[in-house]
């Protein structure tokens, strides 16, 4: 065998079936040698001859390798789709054979399935996705000092500086009053920069974009671009509006194009009724560009090969260059690049938290719900022994029954998710028409491929994490063991252990949801009872917008004070005075400011702790408001334009500006603003302005005639312990007396206003309470099963039991104390969980404490009831098992 | 005998694979001795593409391959005829006998009379 010794290296090398082919070939030549040196060859001329006929070795073994590796491939893939048809068919037939088992499976399933895609759909909303409409890729916001707008001037700045690495838009929203024919109305407007809509991508539906050349004299350029949503609602879609003329606060303008219907704002969360170029804002406004401060939010688009690290690096260069050549306005100022998927970033750090914790909170209440599908599968696995038995006699691997077992998981666990999809679909719609409609239609949180991909995700994970324990225990059983007489009895206390452990996280979970429910709820009422420092009660709001009042600042102030006298002489009416800011209401204003003594000496001292909220009142809303002034005095009638300007501040402002000096007489100006000193007339009692639970911040008070503004809200004091009705109805025709032009203000008492701000506890009592009682109930139906369970174990050792003399009350007493030792782990586990939980979410809760005995009692107390009833009901039926039905029953 | 060797056709090999193996089971050594003896030598089969086609063959699910042991005490690859593979030689030699008859009949045939 000399010819084939110098395959034997490869034969090595390569795996069997290559060797196979080797020693075929070889067994040929061989052959073939042997029969040349029968013919009267020499061994050597006999074997050079056998080759030579045989052509190339080498190439021939290479093409037969590959021929056999694709063909085997193919074999392959098509047995293991085979095999995975087969399992679908199987899993089909089975599930089909007990209704009730995949009901209750696939509604667990879909329940916890539904809460994680509605969150989810949230969290894409709010944080994943980009604005619609918009060719995302390459776009990034641009923000100076971590997350804030930019002014127009810096943008210009910027914008001619940038341009070979970037394209400079920018977007601001304004509340704009306008008449399309005779109807007036407030709606709501956004002002943009050159190239807005051409640099974001955005497709028009009708018309063309409005190119908003700034170099244009205002006037010149009066034209606006509709939203599409705006254009179906109040133009009916109208498809002949381009051309039509329209008036913004009394000015005439003419659309020019409808936007596509995707396109609500460069800004995820805001929604603009129609757009105008910047260069307007001075006809509608009577605002210059140089006089739009730190309002404009900035996007940008990267030229192609910029990443927004490199954009970043460069801006900063050209903030370094603008700081220094206006030094003024531009200190400790930075520049910051941010990609454009969800909201402003001031907006998303809050809400990336409670995301998260929402998050965690819809997969505890799934993981609950996998427990108990665990549960269900467990018991089918104990009743499908015999099955699975004769399935690994007739040779199924242990690997192929896990893949069946899991097979029917992910049948399941699709069904589930295919249902939960469908729920999370109405629970979306729903909470889309509960948001209020200024984030209607600025928020999508319709469904997308994200969602879509987020539910398929889930339900798989879901399977794995419900079906393979079980998968694995049914196919660990010995043949002997499951066909033995009583394989039904044997190994039962396996599955009773993992049944009892899974009870156990699911009253664990359960406990954890709803102790945290209860301490939002306890936050909430402690938040509700809170003094804010002023006097709510009794004070009617009216939102008023003189924008569409003709005439200028003057005339807007005579007619403020005008509405304020009408309105303090109503019957039944106390006081009245306007604010630009309704406190604790969720919105706010905030500006930096500097001390005289700052000059000089920049960069010494905390920046935050000179950035005061502020308001803008009118004379008398102290008094409205009940809110003491404990130092000098209140606005009054002198506090106008042209005398020197006033400010009142609170005692945490006097205390943290001017520490063991006398407040009043001090002096101040805002950063960057070049109207002057303000002077310090007044100190105000500390209240609570944003949160009920808030640390009191700096507050500055300004007098309305110093800081003319369009839109304020009339606080009206009812007198006595007034009824506010009847004083609404009298204020809501006060406005339209004066001048009909109006849009109708609106009214509301300022308790209603004041809900707002506890939104985020009673969302989140709402919510935990909610996805906590769905956890119970999961739990509760885990403890049912696996006591049922236990009662049909047992029903022989009960039914012995009875025989030698246990009354039934024994027998219950039995049974149930078993669930309940189980109910109780998971109690102390809920509770040992429940106190960091309580710790980490001290701060959105407001006067409780996570460890509230109470709390940490009551919840584990109810649902002890709940785990109790759970499990006497089936109790009851094995109690009351005769002692020869139970013995028979062998 | 040189001039008339004759090339091999594609298809060829197949068939006669085929037929040899119709007499029973064989290893691809003594399948290429049989076409060489039966045809004289006057078709010449480079003896490696008998390798690839047998594969082929195996592949297609017209023979099947199995390891035994020769007359002789060697251990070879055994091909076998499927049914598959019966009826795939059924086809293709009528097939052929189409083809021959046909050929035959257009080579002898005389001109048209005009």
């Amino acid at each position: 065998m000399s010819d084939t010794r110098g395959w034997r290296p490869l034969r090595r090398l390569f795996a069997q079936r290559k060797t196979d082919v080797d020693a075929e070939l070889a067994y040929h030549i061989q052959m073939r040698t042997e029969e040349l040196m029968a013919a009267g060859r020499t061994p050597d001329d006999a074997h050079a001859e056998a080759l030579r006929v045989f052509g190339n070795v080498r190439e021939v073994r290479d093409a037969v390798w590959r021929m056999d590796a694709t063909h085997n491939a193919r074999v392959r893939r098509a047995q293991r789709w085979e095999s995975f048809w087969q399992d679908v068919r199987y899993g089909a037939r089975t599930l089909r054979k007990s209704p009730g088992f995949v009901a209750a499976a696939t509604i667990s399933i879909a329940l916890g399935i539904a809460a994680n895609t509605t969150v989810f759909s949230m969290v894409n909303a709010t944080l994943l996705r980009t604005p619609g409409g918009v060719r995302a890729d390459g776009l990034v916001r641009v923000y100076q000092n971590h997350h804030s707008p930019l002014s127009f001037h810096d943008i210009r700045w910027f914008r001619e500086r940038a341009s070979s690495f970037m394209q400079i838009v920018a977007e601001e929203p304004l509340p704009i009053g306008i008449r399309i024919g005779a109807e007036p109305e407030r709606a709501q407007a956004a002002v943009v920069t050159e190239g807005f809509f051409s640099t974001l991508g955005v497709r028009m539906a009708l018309g063309r974009p409005c190119s908003g050349e700034e170099t244009r004299a205002p006037g010149s350029n009066s034209v606006i671009v509709l939203s599409h949503r705006y254009w179906l609602h109040r133009m009916a879609g109208d498809s002949s509006v381009v051309g039509r003329t329209v008036h913004l606060n009394g000015h005439p303008f003419t659309v020019v194009g409808v936007a596509a219907p995707e396109f609500a704002s460069s800004q995820v969360g805001w929604r603009a009724d129609f757009w105008m170029p910047i260069g307007e804002l001075f006809t509608v406004r009577g605002e210059r560009l140089d006089d739009i401060n730190w309002s404009l939010y900035v996007t940008g688009r990267l030229a192609r090969g910029v990443d927004r690290a490199q954009a970043e690096t460069r801006m900063q260069t050209l903030m370094h260059q603008l700081a220094t050549d206006e030094p003024e306005a531009h200190e400790r100022m930075d520049v910051r690049l941010d990609h454009v998927r969800g909201l402003n970033a001031e907006l998303r750090a809050p809400l990336e938290i409670a995301s998260g914790l929402l998050m965690l909170v819809v997969m505890v209440v799934l993981l609950i719900a996998c427990a108990n599908v665990a549960n269900l599968l467990l018991g089918r696995g104990a009743a499908r022994r015999g099955e699975v038995a004769v399935r690994m006699a007739i040779g199924a691997g242990r690997g192929r029954v896990v893949r069946q077992l899991l097979t029917e998981s992910v049948m399941l666990a699709l069904l589930g998710g295919a249902l939960g999809y469908a729920l999370a679909l109405a629970a979306v719609s729903a909470i889309q028409r509960a948001l209020p409609p200024e984030i209607d239609g600025a928020l999508q949180v319709g469904p997308d491929a994200h969602v879509l991909l987020f539910t398929a995700a889930l339900a798989l994970i879901t399977a794995v994490v419900f079906g393979l324990a079980p998968a694995l225990r049914a196919s660990r059983l010995s043949l002997s063991d499951a066909m033995r007489i009583d394989g039904g009895r044997s190994g039962t206390g396996g599955r009773t252990r993992t049944g009892r452990a899974l009870v156990a996280v699911q009253v664990a979970g359960a406990m954890l949801l709803l102790s945290t429910a209860a301490l939002f709820t306890r936050s909430l009422r402690a938040a509700a009872g809170v003094d804010p420092g002023f006097d709510a009660r009794g004070v009617v709001d009216l939102a008023v917008d003189v924008s569409l009042h003709p005439g200028d600042d003057a005339a807007h102030l005579a007619f403020f004070r005008q509405l304020a006298e009408r309105a303090a002489a109503l019957p039944g009416v106390r006081d009245a005075a306007f604010a630009a800011v309704v406190p604790l209401a969720g919105s706010n204003i905030q500006s930096p400011i500097e001390l005289p003594r700052d000059a000089g000496n920049a960069g010494e001292g905390d920046a935050r702790a000179r950035m005061p909220y502020l308001n803008i009142v009118s004379p008398g809303y102290f008094r409205t408001l009940r809110l003491p002034i404990v130092r000098g005095r209140e606005f009054d009638a002198s506090d106008v334009r042209g005398a020197p300007l006033a400010a009142i501040v609170n005692e945490h402002a006097a205390r943290t500006l001017w520490p063991g000096q006398e407040p009043i007489g001090q002096r101040f100006h805002f950063a960057g603003d070049s109207a002057g000193d303000y002077r310090v007339v007044g100190v105000a009692r500390d209240a609570r302005y944003n949160t009920p639970g808030e640390d009191v911040p700096l507050f500055i008070y300004l007098a309305l005639a110093q800081n003319p503004r369009t839109q304020m809200v009339l606080h009206v004091r009812v007198a006595g312990d007034g009824e506010t009705a009847g004083v609404s109805r009298a204020l809501r025709a006060l406005v339209p007396s004066l001048d009909p032009m109006l849009p109708p203000a609106q009214v509301s008492t300022m308790q209603q206003d004041m809900r707002v701000t506890l939104l985020p506890a009673r969302g989140g009592a709402a919510l935990l309470g909610a996805f906590g009682s769905l956890a119970m109930l999961l739990a509760a139906t885990g403890i049912f099963g696996v006591t049922s369970y236990a009662v049909a174990q047992r029903t022989r050792e009960m039914g012995i039991r009875a025989a030698l003399g246990a009354s039934s009350r024994e027998l219950l007493r039995l049974v149930i104390g078993d669930a309940m030792r189980i109910v109780a782990v998971g109690l102390v586990i809920g509770v040992a969980l429940a106190v960091p939980a309580g710790l980490a979410l001290r701060g959105l809760l407001y006067g409780v404490t996570p460890l509230h005995p109470i709390t940490l009692l009551a919840m584990p107390a109810a649902l002890a009831a709940v785990a109790f009833f759970a499990s006497w009901l089936p109790a009851r039926r094995g109690a009351r098992v005769s002692p020869l039905l139970a013995m028979r029953a062998e | 005998m040189s001039e008339q060797e004759i090339d091999l056709i594609q298809g060829t090999l197949t068939v006669l694979i085929l037929r040899t193996l119709s007499w029973g089971p064989m290893n691809g050594y003594a399948i290429g001795r049989w076409i060489r003896d039966t045809t004289d030598g006057a078709i010449k089969v480079e003896e490696g593409a008998l390798y690839p086609a047998l594969h082929r063959m195996e592949h297609r699910g017209w023979i099947e391959a199995e390891w035994g042991t020769t007359e002789n005490g060697r251990r070879a690859r055994f091909y076998s005829l499927t049914s598959l593979g019966r009826r795939q030689l059924r086809a293709r030699v009528q097939g052929w006998e189409r083809l021959v008859t046909a050929m035959t009949k257009a080579l002898r045939a005389s001109p048209r009379p005009t």
